[in-house]
């Protein structure tokens, strides 16, 4: 007379009974449930819906890494500092100007250059960030450091008129560490920013 | 045996999963080793020899033939003058100013050749400034501030950690920063 098979034994032989029925369809099915799975338990399937935040000039906006203030916007043929030269007048050009308050709320040196998106138009060159105080290049800000700059692009002289207004993007940063190279550093969201339109003033 | 087999797999690929989510990060695997040292002393590491030789508060400095003459900081200047030389090999030079929690590169007002930068070389000694614009907050929360130099990739390198004390640092309305002097010995 033989054992009586225990739990155990009766669970594999219902688990096997139950793949054996399986149809060929089924079985995909299974498979697609078992990749999506594992790609859940490795973040794979974490939120990427896009969230846009509108910002109005004056306001605060905070992207996680710096706390900045949009002023205005204005068209400049040439930009000067007593008689020093510091964009030079371009046949065809002109410059479009960002005046922002921006403050570093990190704790690390931040790169000012990739800040702003300016959306729509093809022909655009950044130049850089100016300092207003005394028009010297500006590349970073210290921690807890606190600038107003210019930040201008080159455009054709065709593109943006005074009275028209320009959108600009800003996307959110996280703060974390660098799995490939070595360090920490702010990366940008590739699905949350913050978006704001500005008037452009008389090209002077 | 099969089924066995089945749960193998799937409790080596749950603790992969746990295991990615908490990796040990590169910046502790990978980190350098640091010779420290106080104001005035000279530390040595694998391929670095430096020693901090004074320090100045100011809001305002002066850089040698620079355009404007003067600059105000956003926070207030400090001016680190300091000798390296490399050791072994040509090593390029790397610097930042800890405060507290917060880290600080030298600031981009003054042109690279007015800085303490660049590549150094072995047994020339390389003299000259590191400026920084520090927020006074920050400044104003630390007893001590700590300067890190190292060359090139700091990586399982020696990195120089040099500890200032901020009430023993003079401040002055104005420092005159003068370029970088290259000698051998």
């Amino acid at each position: 007379m033989g054992a009586t098979p225990g739990v155990g034994a009766k669970l594999a032989a219902r688990v096997r009974h139950w793949f054996a029925d399986l149809g060929f369809k089924q079985m995909w099915q299974l498979v697609v449930v078992l990749v999506l799975a594992v790609t859940a338990l490795f973040g794979g399937l974490d939120s990427v819906n896009t969230k846009v935040t509108v910002f109005e000039p004056g306001e605060d906006f905070s992207d996680g890494q710096y706390t900045l203030v949009v002023d205005r916007a204005a068209l400049v043929g040439e930009i000067k500092d007593g008689t020093r030269v510091v964009l030079p007048e371009q046949p065809g050009r002109h410059y479009l100007g960002l005046v922002v308050r921006i403050t570093n709320d990190g704790t690390v040196p931040g790169n000012l250059l990739k800040e702003f998106d300016l959306v729509g138009h093809p022909d655009q060159r950044f130049v850089g960030a100016y300092r207003m105080a005394d028009s010297t290049y500006n590349s970073a800000l210290g921690p807890g450091l606190s600038e107003e700059l210019a930040f201008f692009w080159e455009l054709p002289d065709t593109d943006v008129a005074a009275g028209q207004s320009v959108t600009l993007r800003v996307w959110k940063k996280k703060f974390i560490e660098l799995f490939v190279t070595y360090g920490k550093t702010w990366i940008d969201s590739e699905t949350d920013y913050g978006e704001i339109t500005v008037p452009v003033k008389a090209r002077s | 045996m099969r089924y066995l087999k089945a749960l193998v797999i799937v409790v080596v690929i749950a603790a992969a999963a746990v295991l990615w989510h908490d990796l040990p990060a590169n910046t502790e695997i990978y980190a350098p080793f640091d010779v420290t040292a106080d104001e005035g002393e000279t530390a040595t590491g694998r391929n670095i020899t430096a020693t901090v030789t004074g320090v100045q508060i100011a809001a305002e400095i002066r850089p040698q033939n620079a355009r404007p003459p003067r600059f105000d900081a956003s926070g207030v200047w400090v001016v680190v003058t300091a000798e390296v030389t490399a050791v072994r090999e040509p090593g390029l030079l790397r610097t930042q100013l800890l405060v507290g929690p917060d880290t600080y590169a030298q600031t981009d007002r003054l042109l690279p050749s007015a800085r303490l930068g660049g590549l150094m070389q072995p047994d020339i000694v390389n003299r000259g400034a590191w400026v920084f614009d520090v927020a006074p907050e920050a400044l104003g929360a630390v007893d001590t501030v700590v300067l890190q130099v190292w060359l090139g990739d700091e990586r399982l390198d020696s990195r120089v950690q040099v500890s200032i004390p901020v009430g023993d640092v003079d401040r002055v309305d104005s420092v005159d920063v003068s370029r970088p002097v290259v000698s051998a010995g």
